[in-house]
């Protein structure tokens, strides 16, 4: 099992790395970001505000991963029969989790890659702790998105619509979230309603700030059955 | 007698108030080469998806090697479409599912060669041809040397040439039990040890080699004769087994060619007498089961 899981983890990489919208959002524009805002908004020497804006895009990459590359990719395997296909060979679910396991590294590599620039343009570097802590984040935070992202896609499926959902929660979460601003110093009302969206309690652990994981656990506990639902009966459907 | 390997009882599917397969009874034995032949919408995906347990039945059973139909590496599939990843090459695609099964790499030479796969190893999935992605699927469904087969159209889209490779080299080994479904009736016709016809979800007439269904009591004989519908009237062939296909009848002689050739050249010289076909024998099932 471990070894499908390695193998199918390794060719998810590769069709990742040959799809190029995929690299492009997932490597090559958090890095963009965060060069442009650090340069824009940030104060040479102020480190506090590089690690923050770095933490900020890494979280809204894994939100964008977990929305648009798990949902639609595990909704396609359904869709158009290879979940049927390979439910016949040895370790079914590994084809899956392989899927995961690919954006796992892939999104670590992202995150070393923003360190790295972090270093490189802003002289700024955190500490392991707030790295270990910062890819615990992002590895908890991808989970839970791409189970909303599953639900999402599944129940969009039904109204020919995931996409459409998938985009309005991700900008709405983008610009309520203290992602790539403090935003409950711009604007308190705005930051209260983003506490309860799936990305805020994920930025507040990476920056190691008090986390209210409750609004996270809901989303969790809301999308999981409807993604199961919306599986189990669409199975049915002709 | 081993058991059959496929048992089909009473097997039925319904969507909606809509019966996609009804009262279906098969079975099929150890290392048989049978054939489910129908028209497009007559069940047969759907029957083969009840047997290799991707849908459940909504009454009746399927039994496969003595069970419910599950993941069993004994059973190898190979769908209409192959649904396949489009972004890898067809060598990694191979690799993939080769480390899947704890396969050694060139393992299977001899099906790389019969499928012509050397040439397109390293194209993308998603730039191959229909045939060229049946053609891989092949290499999947037989890679792993199931003990059965079941194939939706497996050499649609084949050239003639690779298709006769494939049944002489690659399907014939008496130890594989092969279920498929085919538009080619005639590939059915010389391979298929056995077959059935189904439509509209229910099974025309019980399972017999090719040849018997032509020639069993309720068949319609090896000959026939084709006559335009402008140069005959249907009361003149009323008594005879006869259908009739757009623009013309088809009149089954059942044995008696030269009388019948006889009885029309009273009447017009415009016909031709020609072999039957499994299509003939289908239409002709149709037309009297459901009359």
């Amino acid at each position: 099992m471990i070894r499908a899981l390695a193998i199918s983890a390794w060719f998810q990489t590769v069709i990742f790395v040959r799809l190029r919208q995929a690299m492009f959002f997932t490597i090559v524009f958090p890095a963009f970001l965060f060069v442009v805002f650090g340069f824009i908004f940030g104060t040479p020497g102020d480190t506090e505000y590089y690690l923050f804006l770095m933490t900020g895009v890494a979280g809204a990459t894994a939100l964008s991963d977990g929305l648009f590359a798990v949902g639609p990719v595990v909704r396609e395997f359904y869709n158009n029969g290879f979940i049927g296909y390979v439910r016949q060979m040895p370790h079914p679910s590994a084809h899956v989790g392989g899927l995961f396991l690919s954006r796992y590294i892939v999104l670590f590599v992202v995150v070393l890659l923003l360190m790295l620039i972090s270093l490189l343009f802003f002289g700024a570097t955190p500490t392991p702790e707030a790295t270990l802590r910062l890819l615990l984040a992002i590895a908890v935070g991808f989970t839970a998105f791409s189970i909303i992202g599953l639900a999402i896609s599944f129940i969009g499926d039904r109204m020919d619509n995931g996409k459409g959902f998938g985009n309005v929660l991700y900008f709405v979460v983008i610009f309520t979230s203290p992602a790539f601003y403090p935003i409950d110093l711009i604007n308190p009302t705005v930051a209260r309603f983003g506490d309860f969206l799936p990305l805020t309690p994920i930025l507040h652990f990476a920056r190691n700030e008090a986390v209210n994981w409750w609004p996270l656990i809901v989303w969790g506990a809301v999308s999981l059955p409807v993604y199961l639902y919306s599986l189990k009966t669409r199975q049915i459907k002709r | 007698m081993s058991s059959p390997v496929i048992t089909l009882t009473e097997l039925a599917f319904r969507v909606e108030d809509r019966d996609i397969l009804r009262g279906v009874n098969l079975s099929i034995e150890r290392g048989e080469t049978f054939a489910l032949l129908g028209s497009n919408g007559a069940g047969k995906s759907t029957l083969l998806s009840m047997i290799s347990g991707n849908q459940r039945p909504t009454e009746g059973e399927a039994i496969v090697f003595g069970q419910a139909p599950k993941t069993d590496s004994r059973v190898s599939i190979l769908s209409d479409v192959v649904p396949l990843f489009p972004m890898l090459k067809v060598k990694e695609i191979i690799q993939y599912f080769d480390a899947f099964y704890g396969r050694a790499p060139n393992a299977n030479n001899e099906l790389v060669e019969v499928l012509e796969l050397g040439t397109i190893f390293n194209k993308l999935f998603r730039t191959l041809s229909k045939g060229q992605r049946k053609r891989v699927g092949l290499y999947l469904a037989l890679a792993s040397k199931p003990e059965l087969l079941i194939m939706d159209e497996p050499t649609s889209d084949l050239d003639p040439l690779i298709r006769e490779q494939i049944w002489k080299r690659l399907l014939n080994d008496p130890d594989m039990t092969v279920l498929f479904t085919t538009h080619d009736w005639e590939e059915a016709r010389a391979y298929a040890d056995r077959l059935t016809f189904i439509h509209d979800g229910a099974l025309l007439t019980q399972p017999a080699t090719p040849q018997a269904l032509l020639t069993s009591p309720e068949g319609i004989g090896a000959r026939k004769l084709v006559i335009p519908t402008t140069a005959a009237d249907e009361g003149m062939i009323a008594d005879l087994r006869h259908v009739r296909l757009e623009d013309e009848y088809h009149i089954f002689a059942d044995g008696r060619t030269e009388e019948l050739v006889s009885r029309l050249s009273r009447v017009t010289l415009n016909f031709s007498v020609l072999d039957s076909t499994l299509q003939d024998a289908y239409q002709y099932l149709i037309k009297t089961k459901t009359a």
